[in-house]
């Protein structure tokens, strides 16, 4: 017997159609391009907030005891570079020994770029963790108000300014979250396990403050520079 | 009447009993309702006597209604909105008329603590008096069968400086503070910032204050939000409407001003007895003309003050009663230098005061509609005392005392009445904040100079709500909100509650809703004078928050949202129909409808198990072995790659703590599942030692990350077989085997295990991919009958090969040899988690043991947690119990005395007042040499 295709899905795949959602195909996983008017969605995020589900952009997980040697590429624990050589990548370094790399577009590419920059050393574990978390971009200027519904740490632009990362507790889970340099809107990547996504979405979607729902059409808008 | 100064036109209209009442927009209900000509607004505590409007500041608790079915709600601030429908609380039949306030004439067979006195004898006496104590004290009824409100939110707010307060010294304080460039913010109760100077006739200086600090950048001001408590690290608890605000600042400057309290003579109580800042804000704020004509009572220069106020919204003054002789002597209105008020006059409304220089009652006097009360003001300071700042009386007041890093306070609520001084205060505490936070404040000292220079200047007035002498009177009351009287305190010193924590708790006073603002000083100046101490000797009773009341709802409001875990199956087991089961966070199918026909599925063919609930943890590095060996209680370095076993570890006192399957992926790396509800505690555990030790390892907890499915039964070879190229013959991939593979094109970890008693393959694959995988093995599984199985089914299959589920089966008290894993523990090992309990326990002997035992044919099945029976008392439980419908029998768990372990031995399971005879039975009950699981 010869199995389907193998296709991945976000957790947040049954939530998307449930909502009438536009469904295309990036690297294997099926995502939301719109819920019906990209245009209307898009003001939306630009006028107050606005979130995607990122999870099929890829990740990568990289475990190692090189610290003094990432302090040079990543800087801090809790800050986001650019990695020469990979516009859409950007490094997170979460703890010493802890680095997330994230890619900000759909594109595969860039890690290979990204990992040739880091310092020599190899790592002990470098894995692919593009399932491991759901991935929601919330953008708009209202972005930093709708966290400050959820999540007790201080994620104004002092607590969270761009180009920082963070581990923190939102709306009762676990999460991290990313300020991507550069990025013409507003924009918070909040990274969650799998299988609390759905229960992060709703909270964001209900929490006191317009977040509207956006497909990857409008997201791709409203970051155009 | 004067036009409301917060009210731009409109009206709303709401009903008040079966009374229609207009209010203009912006007013409070009490306001409107006081206009209308209401003058009682709620019975109290205890003698149901009339109250009437007295703070109007939402600070005491003569104006609490029930409000569109919430009870208690203080309409002295509340807005009055269009539709609401407004209920005076605890009266019967009406409030004009309460039969309960016969108690106000029985007061002498209720003198304090008579609850602790009377009802005792004779004792079955007490349920009635209970029931009708109950009854007839409390405050507003909640409307249990209402459906639950869920619009309550939480907002955490951040800020370099918190003022709370926006009076003239918290706007200048936050004024100072956010010209230095700290980020402020400013929380102020009322919808508009200007404290004392809304209401006090100075509007414009308000509104130019408020101006300079929008002026200001880096300050937030935020209206109409009550803090209600100060935490540890500066943490304040605030509300705005059904927002529940969380604040933290490294600096909280505490400008809550400061308020006036009653005097107490007879009847002080009566409704048209007011503070004077009551008056004048039901007249400034609301619009309301407080009365008539008015008698005002002070001691000190502000009563003067009060009557030109007075007379400036249209009230006559009829007389300043002065125990003094302060301000002008020449006035409009008659003056009674050196004498108090003896008693109020009246029923349900004040008609006059008896007044005398310290003369029996029936001395001169005054009529009147109105009588307004002038004391000094004392600092409303239970925030600063909730965060440690001590107060000492001396000339002139309450004052700070002590110094608490990042916690200030500035104007009323340091004692500070003038307002120049508020301003100067507040200037100086925003700037020393901003310097405390390490930004250059050049003007600091200039500011503490001026400050300085202003206080040494200032003459001192002091109040006291007791005066030195009294003219007798049963009803002088101190607490308004459980009707404490002057009498009740003395009496309560004469019993030896003369410590004021102890002589609030039996006197109860300070203990209702206003928590202490009507009357906590009041009673600590006769606690004072009644045992000859100083007031700071004396002392106050604890500050805690809430410093003012908060609905639970808005309290619960973090809690009315759980976290829900959902595996990637979640939404394909719901359009199959799952009964769900909440396993802590997780949702789990129970079952999908028939569980018996699930189980016969699993023994008689194929089944497929979500159990990505498990914890699934990876531990990878040269001492992962190490780490194992030390947590766990069964030997890791021997287990070969691609080989698993099953292992178990306890606490370091031996109790089991989690079980699961490890198996070795290679020479430094080894993947564990641990149970649903430990799998956060045992990585945390991992983590705790593999620090602790410093060992070098890794270990990452991939629950969330990885799906996983059991795919079970004597058919499940042939599921398998189609979607994989590995081989899965019993030779290449045998009992307790582990092996990474590709099924149905996902890169996937296999285990061969033998939980439920049959040929099985846990399959771990990435999260994203569970739903494909799953969809594959379905359809591999559909012509050989496969059926998906729930958490009910898979319990019964478990039970019947007799697996101990921990938690389920074993308690905080559970050793591994109790439980019947004692073939587990591997004593050889030098040191492992529980080693040195478990060989003392072994030589002393067990306390209990877990067994399985069987239950005749047609007995009712007991349920677990049901005790075992012997002689009468309980030696042990039931914890798993079910029918089994591959043996057609009951069978069960139960923990006994080692005594009746013994198979074959009878024991009495106590089930719904019967005493069931179960025999205990060997464990496996099903395939007892493991055949099928192996094949």
């Amino acid at each position: 017997m010869t199995p389907a295709t193998r296709r991945r899905r976000s957790p947040l795949e049954p939530w998307h159609v449930a909502r009438g959602a536009h469904l295309g195909e990036r690297n294997g996983w099926r995502v939301p391009l719109s819920y019906g008017d990209p245009a209307a969605e898009a003001a939306a995020a630009r006028a107050g907030a606005g979130v995607a589900d990122v999870t099929a952009s890829p990740k990568l997980s990289l475990h190692g005891r090189w610290a003094s040697a990432l302090e040079r590429a990543a800087g801090r624990p809790g800050t986001v570079a650019r990695p020469a050589g990979a516009p859409d990548t950007v490094v997170c370094r979460l703890s010493n020994d802890h680095l997330l790399l994230l890619a900000l577009g759909p594109a595969v590419s860039g890690f290979e770029q990204a990992v040739e920059h880091l310092p020599p050393g190899a790592p002990l574990l470098q894995e692919d963790a593009t399932a491991a978390h759901a991935a929601l971009w919330l953008c708009g200027p209202q972005a930093q108000a709708v966290l400050a519904r959820l999540a007790p740490l201080d994620l104004g632009p002092a607590g969270l300014p761009e180009g920082a990362c963070v581990e923190t507790g939102l709306a009762g889970v676990h999460a991290v979250l990313v300020r991507p340099p550069d990025v013409s809107l507003l924009s918070v990547l909040i990274l969650v396990a799998p299988d609390v996504a759905e229960y992060v979405w709703e909270r964001l979607l209900t929490c006191g403050v317009a977040v509207a729902p956006l497909g990857l059409d409008a997201l791709a808008d409203v970051l155009r520079p | 009447m004067t036009e409301p100064a917060a009210a731009p036109g409109g009206t709303v209209t709401f009903r008040f009993g079966d009374r229609s009442i207009t209010a203009a927009a912006g007013q409070s209900i009490a306001a409107a309702l006081y206009a209308d000509g209401v003058c009682v607004f709620s019975r109290s505590f205890k003698y149901h006597r009339p109250r009437g409007l007295l703070c109007v500041a939402g600070e005491c608790p003569n104006c609490l209604m029930q409000v569109d079915g919430r009870p208690n709600v203080r309409t002295c601030i509340e807005p009055a909105r269009a539709g609401q429908v407004v209920r005076p609380q605890n009266v019967w039949p009406s409030l004009d008329f309460d039969v309960l306030r016969a108690f106000d004439h029985l007061d002498r067979l209720l003198p304090v603590g008579f609850y602790y006195k009377r009802f005792h004898k004779p004792r079955w006496l007490w349920p009635l008096f209970e029931h009708t104590v109950r009854h007839i004290a409390g405050l507003g009824v909640l409307d249990v069968q209402a459906p639950p409100a869920h619009g309550a939110e939480v907002e955490y707010l951040h800020a370099d400086i918190c003022v709370v307060g926006g009076g003239p010294a918290g706007v200048a304080a936050a004024t100072a503070a956010a010209r230095t460039g700290a980020a402020v913010l400013l929380l102020e109760r009322l919808p508009r910032l200007g404290g004392h100077l809304l209401y006090s006739g100075a509007p414009q200086h308000a509104a130019a204050l408020a101006g300079e600090l929008q002026a200001a950048a880096n300050a937030r001001v935020r209206c109409e939000t009550t803090v209600f408590g100060l935490y540890e690290g500066n943490l304040l608890g605030a509300f705005h409407g059904e927002r529940f605000l969380k604040i933290r600042a490294p600096q909280v400057i505490v400008c809550t001003g400061a308020r006036q309290r009653p005097f107490v003579f007879h009847n002080n109580d009566l409704p048209g007895i007011m503070l004077g800042d009551g008056a004048l804000r039901l007249a400034r704020l609301y619009g309301v003309r407080p009365g008539r004509r008015a008698v005002v009572v002070t001691d000190n220069p502000s009563g003067h003050d009060l009557a030109e106020q007075l007379r400036a919204v249209g009230v006559e003054v009829a007389a300043v009663v002065d125990t003094g002789d302060h301000g002008p002597k020449q006035t409009p209105w008659e003056r009674r230098t050196g004498h108090i008020v003896t008693a109020a006059a009246g029923n349900k409304q004040v008609k006059g005061v008896y007044v005398g220089a310290r003369e029996p009652s029936g001395g001169p006097y005054l009529a009147c509609d109105l009588v307004c009360l002038a004391p000094a003001r004392v600092p409303a300071n239970e925030l600063l005392l909730q965060g440690g700042m001590r107060f000492q009386a001396g000339e002139g007041g309450w004052r700070p005392a002590s110094v608490v890093p990042g916690l200030a306070a500035a104007g009323g609520a340091a004692g500070v009445l003038d307002l120049e001084g508020q301003l100067l205060q507040g200037r100086l505490r925003g700037a020393e904040a901003a310097a405390a936070l390490g930004r250059n404040v050049p003007d600091v000292d200039e500011r503490r100079r001026a400050w300085d220079a202003w206080a040494a200047g200032q003459a001192r007035v002091s109040s006291s709500a007791v005066w030195p002498a009294h003219a007798g009177g049963r009803k002088r009351f101190v607490c308004l909100c459980e009707d404490v009287t002057q009498k009740d305190l003395e009496q309560a010193v004469a019993e030896g509650f003369d410590n004021v924590e102890t002589l609030k708790r039996y006197s109860t006073v300070s203990m209702g809703p206003c928590q202490g603002k009507v009357c906590g000083l009041t009673a600590t100046e006769m606690c004072a004078r009644l045992t000859g101490r100083d007031l700071t000797a004396t002392g106050t009773t604890t500050s805690r928050p809430p410093a003012v009341p908060v609905e639970l709802g808005v309290l619960a409001a973090d809690r009315c949202h759980q976290p829900v875990r959902r595996t990637p199956l979640h939404h394909w087991h719901e359009a199959a129909g799952a009964l769900w089961l909440d396993a802590g966070l997780w949702k789990r199918p129970e079952s999908y409808g028939d569980p018996a026909a699930e189980v016969r599925a699993v023994r008689g063919g194929v089944g497929l198990i979500d159990v990505s609930t498990l914890g699934k943890l990876e531990v990878i590095g040269p001492d992962a072995v190490e780490l194992l060996e030390r947590v766990y209680l069964n030997r890791w370095e021997d287990l070969k790659p691609g080989r698993a076993r099953y292992g178990a570890l306890c606490t370091e006192e031996g109790i089991l703590f989690d079980d699961g399957v490890g198996a070795r992926v290679g020479p430094e790396r080894f993947y564990l599942t641990a149970t649903t509800g430990n799998a956060d505690a045992v990585y945390q555990w991992l983590e705790l030692w593999r620090t602790t030790w410093g060992l070098d390892v890794r270990v990452l907890n991939r629950t969330s990350a990885v799906a996983a499915v059991n795919l079970a039964g004597p058919r499940a070879r042939e599921v398998l077989r189609g979607l994989t190229a590995l081989d899965v013959s019993p030779a290449a991939f045998p009992y307790m085997a582990f092996r990474e593979a590709e099924v149905a094109g996902v890169p996937c970890r296999l285990l061969r295990l033998g939980f439920v008693g049959e040929l099985s393959y846990e399959i771990h694959c990435p999260a994203a991919d569970a739903w494909h995988l799953w969809e594959a093995l379905c359809e591999a599984g559909r012509p050989l009958g496969l059926r998906p199985f729930g958490v009910e089914a898979q319990r019964v299959l478990r039970l019947e090969k007799g697996h101990v589920i921990i938690g389920q089966d074993t308690d905080a008290l559970s050793t591994p040899e109790g439980a019947g894993l004692g073939w587990l523990v591997r004593y050889e090992k030098p040191r492992f988690h529980g080693r040195d309990p478990l060989l003392r326990l072994r030589a002393n002997g067990l306390r209990a043991r877990l067994v399985g035992f069987g239950l005749p044919h047609g007995t009712r099945l007991p349920e677990e947690g049901c005790q075992v029976i012997e002689g009468g008392a309980p030696v042990g439980r039931v914890t798993s119990v079910r029918h089994s419908p591959t043996l057609e029998r009951a069978i069960g768990l139960a923990w006994v005395p080692p005594a009746r372990s013994a198979t074959g031995n009878a024991f009495f399971i106590r089930c719904a007042g019967r005493d069931l005879e179960a025999l205990v039975t060997e464990i496996p009950f099903y395939d007892p040499d493991g055949r099928r699981l192996r094949s």
